[in-house]
């Protein structure tokens, strides 16, 4: 390695996803480069280096208010409002309440030196962030946090499937249960996801995806990835059924 | 979304935050990339991770500030390599780590916006360089000279703010 590949790679030897072999090179060269030894030396602090202050302690709350308010908007504009509307705008509210209510212990005990503080290495969620966790390609699809990102982005377009198909607004509610999959193909909601567009495309026609989906279904549920209730191991006898 | 929220607020607020260096800009933007997220929700494909996806958002919603703000790119120079002066005193590993802190957040604002997010992006959103490249649909190569050129222009700057420090004394 000489002093131009070295400069080249000195994002990915600061942040450790450099490859081995070529980190062993790197390491080579600037044991006997005192130029470069310098670079990186003056370099490596950076990288880390910024503070991590907390977010508003009410903007999580403001998020989830504005997230409601465009739902809610949204049904409205396609004409559909009523009392389950009601009850889940109730319902949605006293979580929101209790949100603050623990945002607003959080921010104290922050405030207290009781939880991370600007500037730990904390991320402000009880997770530690490494740096130089590799970059590799297609690293990280073991990441826990981006799992659980996708799990939850898959749960909010299976629930909102579930609206599309309980007013019978078919092709949207497909799109969706497809789109619930493509997010997370064995997160817990993977299977509700494969059911949902069985029962669409029984009402569309489908019945051969259909049942090639049910057969996905119980894959997943046979391999362990979830605790399938019972409710969708019923559903998916009776999905079955429909498909003779 | 409620979940989505509580995972990924506090990075994406912190991207913002040093992204565009005001906090009453930051609560702004970082409400108006999740309503963005949420209307562009049914639109992601699972091409890329979800993380990914969302910075890319956030850091849109980044630029459409600036660009309201007629900001963009009007404080900075080109993407020229700055040179590091040769026997430059390494300054920033004597440093304190909060005063450290508060100098490299005050030398990303001398970063070019194409410098800067690709800091930020690996800083706050924890994404690989790929990730990055993703994100900002560019090639990985040129997000690492980016990211080369953004720490040594970071040097560069608290070097100077150094020299500054040692005048005044």
């Amino acid at each position: 390695m000489n002093c131009e590949t070295l400069q080249t790679a000195i994002p990915e030897l600061l942040y450790g996803s450099l490859p081995d072999a070529e980190a062993q090179a790197a390491n080579a060269h600037l044991a006997r480069c005192e130029g470069c030894n310098r670079l990186v030396s003056d370099l490596r602090p950076i990288p880390g280096s910024l503070s991590k202050p907390a977010p508003p302690p009410d903007l999580a709350t403001q998020l989830k208010l504005a997230a409601r308010d465009e739902l809610l908007e949204r049904q409205q504009l396609t004409g559909r409002s009523g009392p389950l509307h009601l009850v889940a705008t109730i319902v949605l509210a006293l979580c929101l309440a209790l949100v603050g209510f623990a945002l607003g212990v959080r921010y104290q005990r922050t405030q207290t030196g009781e939880l991370d503080t600007p500037g730990t290495q904390d991320d402000g969620d009880g997770v530690e962030i490494t740096h130089g966790d590799g970059d590799g390609t297609g690293s990280g699809s073991g990441d826990p946090r981006e799992i659980e990102g996708a799990e939850a982005l898959q749960r909010m377009l299976v629930e909102a499937a579930q609206g599309y198909l309980q007013r019978r607004e078919l092709e949207r509610a497909k799109d969706y249960f497809s789109r619930a999959q493509d997010v997370a193909p064995r997160g817990p909601s993977a299977a509700e996801a494969r059911a949902g567009e069985a029962e669409v495309l029984l009402e569309l026609g489908g019945k051969q995806r259909a049942r090639e989906l049910l057969r996905e279904t119980r894959a997943l549920i046979i391999a362990g990835d979830l605790s399938a209730s019972a409710d969708l191991l019923q559903k998916i006898y009776d999905l079955e059924a429909r498909t003779e | 979304m409620d979940a989505l929220v509580e995972r990924y607020n506090a990075p994406v607020y912190r991207f913002v935050l040093h992204y565009l260096g005001d906090a009453d800009a930051a609560r702004d933007v970082s409400q108006e990339a999740w309503l963005k997220a949420l209307r562009g929700a049914h639109g992601f494909k699972g091409k890329s991770k979800v993380r990914t996806w969302l910075f890319a958002i956030a850091r849109n919603a980044c630029l459409d500030h600036l660009r309201k703000q007629g900001r963009r790119d009007a404080r900075f120079d080109d993407e020229a390599l700055p040179e590091v002066a040769a026997g430059a005193t390494p300054v920033v590993e004597r440093l304190a780590r909060a005063e450290l802190s508060q100098r490299v957040e005050r030398a990303l604002q001398t970063l070019p916006p194409a410098q800067r997010e690709v800091f930020l992006l690996r800083e706050h959103g924890e994404l690989t360089f790929t990730q990055i490249a993703a994100a900002l649909d560019l090639p990985r190569d040129t997000v690492k000279s980016r990211m080369r050129y953004a720490l040594q222009r970071l040097h560069k700057a608290l070097s100077a703010e150094q020299e500054v420090s040692r005048g005044e004394l």
